[in-house]
């Protein structure tokens, strides 16, 4: 237990305390309450210090410090800090979660540093056990933080920052967690960038070997997780799986009749609930045109809006492979255990992406829903295990404003998913674009560097444990390390991430000159180059 | 250069010295160092002249001439009034104890003001912030002393930029 300050006051619900000690903002001290005999735990929210240097001695003309000291300035508390904390609490083990003792500590009450044994009750879980993801280490200190998976199932994860914070990198860390053998999960990705192809990685016996963590991914059975990616030739639209108003939004070109749109509803009544092909419905289009036969006839204008439909429909849907009869991504391909399925969409046109989102959340939904009430039909599709569904570039498929062919279906599954285990992550990096009853349907949050200010309040407005405290970290952070809060964690935390074990598929460009002169290099050898590759001669010959 | 002889004491820092030739003592400038025989060391922070009490009570009742000149009477005395700061060859900037009555006052030379500003060899102008945490005299004051320093150390540029930077300092407190 290492003393490291005292307290001077507390107002409140901030503890101020001196301390020579730098101590980052975000990490954690204790004291302890003499009347409850318990240790409360403290965030740091910030340091300032105490006393400074006159500015006139502030000058590059003479070493500042030393001259100050021979003038006489007393130097002492130069290196003094006055932080101020926010109290977190102590830990309930019976309620498992932290108390507000309501009593703030008096002046001259020793503060610690918060060590292993108090840090470590921050986290739900523990690390290694069944239903955890260990995905870092509180900032300052060796302490792990774990994520209860359960949560993030059952209640949602938000994941926002600024572009190249380290969003895509963090996710790849918790579907790691998540696929280890403690928890074997099932989860799909949603990858507009295709830069999760990467994670298959973690087939590779060799290369978990050589991590030294082969045992962490090797299931009870002897087998390792499976990483399947689909892409743009895998990923159709089965038109048996559109609903009305999908067929609808993809025919309309925006001058559609509302006669159209009657005739359409008849054919799609029809066909409803059976199987049909594209061609089938195009064939009950036709159909219509002989049901309707003699009011067609006296009525020009209905032949009209058979034809316009006809002619839509074979523009929109049938001559378009994206349309299918078929389709690889049946729930029980995409959705097993031990397995996370990687949709490739980034030869996907955007409306397309929200569509294929669209009907694969209500699918999984329907047939979640189904199987925890029990419903499922011979002829239906179950899904016996909950799911996860990360949602990358979360802003494009439920926007702030705006409509979005998954907007409604992404809504209701974050809204009431909870109930049939159909768990969302969202990921954004313009927060402010995302709708935000879908961001505060997220009980869990990772945040991440987030430097635009209406981001931050977007952030705060629409997240109600989002306290001013924790916005004002954000801008703050660097790559890599998270602000996480919310229901997966007892208290808000910040963690660096650990380094992923598969490769990250998202990085930028490093060093494009070399790219754009590739094909110089013939031409006009690199100097550097050269030298190295005397070097080797000379090594050789040596 | 002899000045005057301790004439009161005040308080262990605080000194009064008569001057010897009060005419000579008009051009000695507030913020000069001084000497008490050869160990105590102390500023000049005031200047005070009078007239004997008695005297004055004379001119008062005489109630026709109420402005009448000190000078022109030739029976006024001169007073410096002195911040004791330390001791020649002490470690520290201290006063152990005040100086006796009657003990006789020098200026302090140049090359004395160096010296005595002097530890381990730099320039040391430690007992500014007593000096100032206790208020023991007005920042004008101090300014002057400065003036004082600048000019015993007008061949340190380092030290002139310290000096410099002190006032500005001592400026801004005011
Ligand atoms: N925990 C980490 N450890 C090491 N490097 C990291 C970590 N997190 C992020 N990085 C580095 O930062 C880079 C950017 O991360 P990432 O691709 O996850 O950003 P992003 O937030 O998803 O950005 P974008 O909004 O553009 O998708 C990565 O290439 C990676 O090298
Ligand atoms: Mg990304």
């Amino acid at each position: 237990m290492k003393n490291i300050g005292v307290v001077e006051s507390s107002e409140k619900n901030i503890v101020c305390f001196i301390t020579e000690e730098r101590i980052a903002r975000g990490s954690f001290v204790f004291y302890n309450d003499s009347e409850l005999n318990r240790k409360i735990l403290c965030r740091i929210k910030e340091s300032e210090t105490i006393e400074k240097i006159p500015t006139e001695f502030l000058t590059a003309s003479f070493e500042s410090r030393e001259a100050a000291k021979r003038v006489g300035f007393d130097l002492e508390d130069i290196g003094k800090f006055r932080v101020h904390a926010k109290i977190v609490g102590y830990f309930d083990e019976e309620l498992n979660e932290f108390i507000n003792p309501k009593v703030s500590p008096i002046s001259g009450t020793p503060v610690f540093e918060a060590d292993s044994s108090i840090l470590s009750q921050i986290n739900k879980k523990k690390d290694g056990y069944d239903n955890s993801a260990t995905i870092g280490k509180i900032i300052n200190s060796d302490t792990k933080v774990v994520l209860d998976v359960s949560d993030i199932v059952s209640t949602h994860l938000s994941v926002l920052a600024s572009t190249g914070s380290g969003k895509s990198y963090t996710i790849g860390v918790l579907l790691e967690e998540m696929l280890k053998a403690k928890n074997g999960a099932s989860a799909v990705v949603l990858d507009p960038h295709g830069e999760y192809r990467t994670l298959a990685d973690i087939m590779d016996k060799q290369k978990l070997n050589e991590t030294g963590v082969l045992e962490d991914f090797t299931y009870s059975d002897g087998t390792l997780p499976r990483v399947e990616v689909f892409d743009d030739e895998d990923i159709k639209v089965k038109v048996n799986d559109l609903t009305f108003n999908e067929l609808v939004s993809i025919i309309d070109d925006g001058n559609m009749s509302s006669k159209m749109r009657y005739y359409l509803r008849k054919t799609y009544n029809n066909v409803r609930g059976k199987e049909f092909t594209k061609e089938e419905l195009l064939d009950e289009v036709m159909g219509l045109e002989n049901e309707e036969g003699e009011k067609l006839i006296k009525s020009p204008q209905h032949s009209s809006s058979i034809e316009g439909i006809k002619w839509r429909y074979s523009k929109n849907i049938l001559n378009k492979k994206f349309f299918q009869n078929y389709t690889k991504l049946n729930l029980d391909e995409l959705y097993q255990p031990r397995k996370i399925s990687v949709l490739d969409l980034s030869d996907i046109g955007e409306l397309d992406q929200q569509l294929i989102a669209s009907v694969l959340l209500r699918k999984t939904f329907k047939a979640r829903k189904k199987t925890v009430k029990n419903q499922v039909k011979s002829n239906e599709q179950g899904l016996p295990y909950p799911v996860f569904t990360v949602i990358e570039e979360g802003h494009r498929f439920t926007p702030a404003s705006g409509e979005a062919k998954s907007k409604n279906i992404l809504k209701k599954v974050l809204s009431e998913g909870r109930k049939f285990g159909v768990g969302v992550c969202l990921v954004s990096q313009r927060p402010s674009k995302l709708d935000s009853d879908a961001l505060s349907q997220c009980m869990t949050q990772i945040t991440m560097r987030l430097i635009n200010p209406v981001d931050q309040n977007h952030v705060k407005e629409s997240l109600e444990s989002f306290s001013k405290e924790l916005v004002d970290m954000l801008p703050g952070l660097s790559t890599g390390e998270a602000l996480i809060s919310g229901s997966a964690i007892n208290t808000a935390v910040s963690a660096n991430i650990r380094e992923k074990i598969t490769r990250h598929g998202g990085a930028g460009i490093d060093d494009p000159s070399s790219l754009w002169k590739a094909d110089l290099e013939d031409e006009e050898p690199d100097i550097e180059k050269t030298e190295v590759e005397e070097d080797n001669q000379t090594d050789l010959f040596s | 250069m002899y000045i005057g002889k301790i004439n009161r004491i005040f308080d262990y820092d605080k000194w009064l010295v008569r001057a010897a030739d009060k005419e000579e003592a008009r051009d000695v400038p507030i913020g000069s160092f001084i000497r008490v025989n050869d160990s105590a060391i102390g500023a000049i922070v005031g200047h005070i002249q009078d007239v004997p009490d008695d005297y004055l009570a004379n001119e008062i009742t005489g109630e026709t001439s109420k402005n009448i000149f000190i000078n022109e009477l030739g029976e006024e005395n001169a007073f410096f009034k002195v911040l004791g700061i330390g001791e020649l060859n002490s470690e520290n900037y201290k006063i152990k104890a005040p100086p006796r009555l009657k003990q006789e006052v020098y200026l302090l030379e140049d090359e004395d003001i160096r010296e005595f500003h002097k530890r381990e060899g730099e320039f040391s102008f430690e007992y500014y912030s007593d000096i100032i945490d206790f208020e023991k005299i007005e920042p004008e004051i101090i300014v002057k002393i400065l003036d004082q320093l600048e000019k015993a150390f007008r061949d340190s540029d380092e030290t002139k930029k310290l000096i410099d930077a002190l006032k500005k300092h001592t400026r801004r407190i005011k």
